[in-house]
């Protein structure tokens, strides 16, 4: 059976820029730059595409073997669900994916850069955890 | 949340009395060149709230539009605001900030300091409630009705951010990244060193035409410890380091004529203080500056979210991006951002 995802809204918010993809969780703090397969892959979880829909198609245009691409997105889900950035849903569709490879470019694997800077101020109980210069200074211990 | 349904037209109420009872001024100030008057009911709010403003004060500019704000605090009317103890209690023992978004109106009520925030985006009106104008944190007087402001921004399109701004050969550089990274620091050598100054913490972006930067605030906040580096006449400062974790000044104060409203936006810095003997300029994704940015701002504006990232996507899309990795000297530090910004 296939399974679909969607974004683990509204906590969780993103933005592409230019071939990346911009995550932020609101709830904990942490953000993430996805690079440009990966947001590729975000991009067609958000439209309702399954798992594997989305590594048909990227084996299509990348010329890659789709077992190594499935294995590759579905790793990818467990760590965006380990996260918190994507939740299960009950239903999906099968849009085809818009995309035109560069010449020359290869599938490179689905990866995020994490940070995590903001979290220990986002956790942070808001006014009682705070210093006098507000929000979100940390009060020193 | 119900207890602001059930509050609010009592609440619209203590304003009006509080209006005819109070002594009322009025100054205009033009933000984003969009007018703003404030209405307030006692000196000491003006003593408290408008220093940061001083250098947007209008003076006769042509900007029809016109948005008001009322602010007050409890001696006027001799209470509190209408539920305030309903309000405290929202907020709970572990004082968390209370927000509430229904339509058009918009409130923010924030334990810490006790101010109650509340804008109505469809009329352009905006009402601002402390409980002792004398109580004021210095870091509202350094920024003051920070909230009111985004919300009104927001109404036409700009988005106040959390970074610092500089100008030179008529370029403006945003300076982000979170707090202590050396914006501030940066910020403030640069306007005691020949660069335009547009502000510390807080500035407006507008994308309307072209990406521009706005002032907002002409107030730059620093740790005591820097007190040395910074060569700052000790009679600038307003408060004290016995009781406030940072020190504050008034630009208008220091140096006037390096204050500037609005200029167009050039570049993103991502200042680094690191312990080399040169500084440099290293470009990076255009998405490291979003996050960087986007991240520092949406904690600071609660409940601004996918609204906010959204539109600095877009001001940001063709802004280069540079990590800033900043040696220890800081006149090799202004020369090297002098020759930069001018040769970008």
């Amino acid at each position: 059976m296939e399974k679909y995802y969607e974004v683990n809204a509204p906590a969780v918010i993103s933005e592409p820029m230019q071939e990346e993809m911009v995550v932020i969780n609101l709830e904990n703090g942490c953000y993430y730059s996805l690079n440009k397969m990966a947001a590729i892959f975000w991009n067609q979880l958000e439209q309702g595409c399954s798992v594997k829909h989305i590594a048909t198609q990227i084996s299509q245009i990348y010329g890659s073997k789709e077992n190594l691409i499935l294995s590759d997105f579905t790793s990818f889900v467990d760590l965006l669900i380990e996260e918190g950035l994507i939740r299960e849903r009950d239903i999906g569709n099968g849009n085809v994916l818009s995309l035109e490879k560069r010449k020359g470019e290869f599938y490179v694997a689905p990866s995020f850069e994490k940070y995590s800077d903001m979290q220990e101020m986002l956790l942070l109980d808001p006014i009682h955890e705070v210093s006098e210069d507000g929000w979100p200074h940390q009060k020193k211990k | 949340m119900t207890v602001f349904e059930s509050f609010i037209p009592e609440i619209f109420s203590y304003f009006e009395n509080a209006k005819v009872a109070s002594d009322l001024r009025s100054r205009t100030f033009s933000l984003c060149e969009k007018k703003f008057r404030i209405n307030y009911s006692s000196e000491m709010l003006e003593n408290y709230l408008f220093k940061a403003f001083e250098h947007l004060e209008d003076i006769g500019t042509n900007h029809s539009l016109i948005y008001q704000i009322f602010a007050c605090d409890g001696n006027i009317l001799k209470k509190d605001l209408p539920g305030w103890k309903k309000i405290e209690e929202l907020s709970g023992s572990e004082k968390k900030l209370v927000i509430y978004n229904k339509d058009s109106l918009h409130i923010l009520y924030n334990p810490d300091s006790q101010i109650f925030s509340m804008v109505d985006t469809l009329s352009g009106r905006a009402w601002y409630y402390v409980t002792r104008a004398s109580r004021i944190p210095f870091y509202e007087k350094a920024a003051p009705m920070r909230m009111i402001l985004h919300w009104l921004c927001e109404m036409f399109g700009s988005t106040m951010v959390h970074a610092a701004a500089i100008g030179y050969h008529s370029k403006a550089a945003l300076l982000a990244g979170r707090s202590g990274t050396g914006k501030s620091t940066t910020a403030l050598l640069a306007a005691q060193n020949g660069f335009r100054f547009l502000g510390d913490d807080y500035v407006v972006l507008d994308n309307s035409i072209k990406p521009v930067v706005f002032s907002a605030y002409n107030s730059i906040k620093f740790r005591w410890d820097m007190l040395e580096r910074l060569s700052l006449s000790e009679t600038l400062i307003i408060n004290d380091p016995e009781k406030d974790e940072k020190g504050y000044f008034y630009m208008q104060r220091m140096c006037n004529n390096n204050l500037i409203r609005k200029m167009p936006l050039e570049m993103i810095l991502l200042p680094m203080i690191e312990k080399r003997s040169k500084t440099t300029f290293t470009r990076i994704s255009p998405a490291r500056g979003l996050l960087a940015l986007s991240a520092s701002s949406i904690f600071q504006m609660p409940g601004s979210g996918q609204t906010m990232l959204k539109r600095l996507a877009d001001i940001l899309r063709d802004i280069p991006v540079y990590q800033m990795s900043m040696g220890t000297d800081n006149f090799e530090i202004l020369e090297s951002l002098k020759y930069f910004m001018s040769k970008t």
